[in-house]
């Protein structure tokens, strides 16, 4: 039988074959073998493993495309011209170059809160404490983000229904966000429909709507239907606004490792966990690339700028008339539904991972007995995020919940290096990053100097939130030990 | 390797849902192998290792008590606790790990005296017969063969086939003053089989190759455990070579470890 654990070693030593099976090999609190369709406990429990290679690429790419088709092209243009195409290229590579590292990480242990459970048994307690909380609310910023994208599609949709009237007026944003947020949130904690199935359809919907879009447009924009772009430099700007458009638009990445903390319910994770991380990011970010070509050619930066978070609906207009801001309305939509959505469960993953380190208190991880839900996670998720909704501004929730991923991102390729080096007998990943080390040096260097790029206001938040947690693990969990932690490392 | 006379029979257990398995269907499975799986399935917000980890001492504990119960009517037990979002998954993968010959889609039972079996000569007939004849041999249960025909010409060729069944089951250890024989012409066999398992308690059926209308409609074996409202033992059907290029999504044919 193959298993998950047994892939080859493409590159760097092999780790020393002690002979232990694989249930002691890991380092985890809750041992276990992982196999292809199940990981079997030392009790002889089995948790089945029932997301498959399209599952995980659904949630990958239903994470992030909400952000980066629906929300940014007119804020992006706007700061960078044509050559935010760039800057999205410039977030894919750097998106690739850690979900390299991230996979490799979580072949290794493939266990529910991804990010987290990689930082905290390959450099500890305490930085495991700052990514976990980190990606916890980092996750409530993107989800507050995401609503607030999804308040403008309902807004657009209304002012196409011809209630004009109501489209400046700005609370009706915060409500829409905060209702539909509280919705979320209530349906996640109550509700029992087995909703991966509805996902799955709405990103294959929204790839098809997106598909026949930007095939059509980009065939425009170079003139086969005889449109005249509108001429434009390509950086009218300069090119420092490419990396600081770049900061901004990262939130359009931020998802692929999110197939990281459900890695404890994918199958054959040896294979599905690095395809459906790296496949899902050139996917996006092809996309991203294609849809800001294709919109500045259709208006001009500075015009598609006045458009704002629905932008992409005017060119939708420009290239397909009425039906085609209708198609993209309703995938704007859905598109920032499926991102909120995901996120607020990925986060929810997160605390339990923390709770079940002892990170964080241990009721954060009950389970409603009625509803067989993590109803107290869940809403220490949906809360903040409709707080946030309700008072933050589009870029600077984009930036922070950025932020507070890269932090993350730089240090899953940091525990990579410190995992290679220390190199401990549990350490045995089925998939290898090529190019060790300048991928997950470049990730590194690259996730934390993109930071640098951000508003002041953002960086100030990001640098609380960080701090913030690092003072909750040594008020409420210095003397926490991790099991299998090395202390050399 | 195991015994080729010995039936294997998967009975899944929804065991912290308060499911229970009646007396009577315990008693008729004394003579097999149970493989006992007990299963909770739990929402996908829910990461099935943080369902485990608040659920796993009660759901042993029902396991244990479930064990000694088919233990003490005579039955060889083995166990399997599986926490999981997809219960038909891991059914299936169970089954196919376990290398179990049924499926037990339990119903309640207050007496089992009458067990039907539909034939049919293109589904799995000997390992039918195999499960048939473990359930059958108690003195006190009465077996009816049933097979469906389209029209009166193939009605021979029914008993035919049913005579060679019965010859069968006798020779497996059944009474022949057990087994009764029935052949209908009817347009609609699934209806003529529901119809003729009214006045039975247990069905045994083999498993059919799954189709667009079963995935629609539910499979035929469900659909007759729904609408007689009796326990079904659904005989499996052994396993396509499966091409491998499809496996990403399927179940895998691999065996257990």
């Amino acid at each position: 039988m193959s298993d998950g654990n047994d892939g080859g070693s493409v590159l760097g030593a092999d780790p020393p074959d002690d002979g232990a099976g694989v249930a002691d090999a890991d380092p985890a609190v809750d041992v276990g073998a992982a196999a292809d369709e199940v990981t079997v406990l030392e009790s002889g429990t089995e948790l089945e493993r029932t997301i498959d290679l399209r599952g995980g690429l659904a949630i990958g790419i239903g994470t992030m495309v909400g952000a980066g088709i629906f929300v940014f092209p007119g804020l992006a243009a706007g700061q960078a011209g044509p050559a935010a195409s760039l800057s999205f290229a410039l977030g894919a590579v750097i998106a690739l170059l850690v979900a390299l590292p991230t996979s490799e990480l979580a072949t290794a242990m493939p266990k529910s809160g991804g990010a987290y459970y990689f930082i905290s048994r390959g450099m500890g307690s305490a930085f495991g404490a700052v990514v976990g909380i980190g990606l916890w609310l980092g996750l409530v910023f993107a989800s507050a983000f995401y609503l607030v994208g999804f308040a403008q599609y309902a807004i657009a949709v209304l002012a196409e229904l011809g209630a004009a009237s109501m489209v400046t007026d700005l609370p009706l944003v915060a409500a829409l966000g905060v209702g539909f947020g509280l919705v979320l949130t209530a349906l996640s904690m109550f509700g029992t429909e087995n909703a991966t199935k509805l996902q799955n359809g709405i990103v294959s919907l929204l790839l098809g709507i997106l598909l026949v879009f930007l095939v059509y447009g980009s065939l425009d924009t170079l003139g086969l239907f005889g449109r005249q772009t509108v001429p434009e430099e390509f950086m009218p700007y300069g090119t420092l606004s490419i990396f600081t458009t770049a900061a901004l638009v990262f939130t359009s990445y931020l998802g692929f490792a999110q197939v990281a903390t459900v890695a404890g319910e994918i199958t054959k994770p040896g294979r599905n966990l690095p395809l459906a991380m790296v496949g899902s990011v050139i996917v996006v970010g092809a996309l991203y690339v294609v849809t800001i070509l294709v919109s500045t050619g259709a208006f001009g930066s500075a015009r598609l700028a006045a458009f704002g978070e629905t932008a992409i609906v005017e060119v939708a207009r420009s290239y397909l008339g009425f039906p085609g801001a209708v198609a993209i309305l309703v995938a704007g939509l859905f598109a920032t539904v499926s991102s909120a959505n995901a996120s607020i469960l990925s986060s929810s993953r997160a605390l339990y991972a923390l709770s079940r380190d002892a990170l964080v208190p241990p009721q954060l991880a009950r389970i409603n007995l009625r509803y067989g839900t993590p109803h107290v996670a869940l809403a220490l998720v949906g809360g903040p995020t409709v707080v946030l909704v309700a008072v933050g501004r589009t870029e600077v929730l984009a930036e922070v919940a950025s932020f507070l991923h890269l932090v993350t991102y730089g240090l899953i390729c940091v525990a990579l290096i410190v995992l290679r080096r220390s190199n401990p007998a549990w350490y045995d990943p089925s998939f290898r990053v090529p190019g060790y080390p300048a991928v997950p040096v470049l990730g590194g260097l690259a996730s934390f100097s993109l930071v640098a790029f951000m508003q002041p206001l953002s960086q100030a938040i990001g640098a609380v939130v960080a701090v913030a947690a690092l003072v909750w693990y040594f008020v409420y969990a210095r003397d926490v030990r991790l099991k299998g932690v090395s202390s050399d490392a | 390797m195991r015994d080729p006379d010995d039936v294997r029979v998967l009975v899944p257990v929804a065991v912290l849902a308060g499911q229970v398995i009646p007396d009577q269907l315990i008693r008729v499975l004394s003579g097999t192998t149970v493989v006992l799986l007990a299963y909770h399935e739990i929402p996908e917000q829910t990461a099935p290792e943080q369902a485990r980890e608040q659920f796993e001492p009660k759901a042993r504990e029902e396991l244990a008590e479930l064990v000694s119960v088919f233990e003490a009517a005579g039955a060889t037990v083995e166990t399997r606790l599986v926490f999981t979002h997809d219960t038909d998954q891991t059914t299936e993968r169970i089954a196919t790990e376990a290398d179990c010959d049924a499926v037990l889609l339990s119903n309640p039972a207050p007496t089992i005296d009458r067990i039907i079996v539909p034939i049919k000569e293109d589904i799995n007939l000997e390992t039918i017969t195999k499960v048939a004849a473990a359930v059958g041999r108690h003195e006190d249960i009465e077996l009816t063969l049933f097979h469906a025909v389209e029209d009166d010409d193939a009605v021979s060729d029914g008993e035919a086939l049913l005579s060679e069944v019965a010859n069968e089951l006798a020779v497996l250890g059944v009474s022949r003053e057990h087994i009764s024989r029935v052949v209908v012409v009817a347009q609609n066999p699934l209806q003529a089989l529901i119809e003729g398992a009214k006045d039975h308690d247990v069905v045994v059926m083999g498993e059919e190759k799954p189709t667009l209308r079963g995935r629609l409609f539910g499979e035929t074996s469900d659909r007759v455990a729904e609408q007689t409202v009796a326990p079904v033992l659904v005989v499996r059907r052994p396993l396509d070579p499966e091409p491998d290029a499809e496996d990403a999504d399927g179940p895998t044919t691999d065996g257990p470890e």
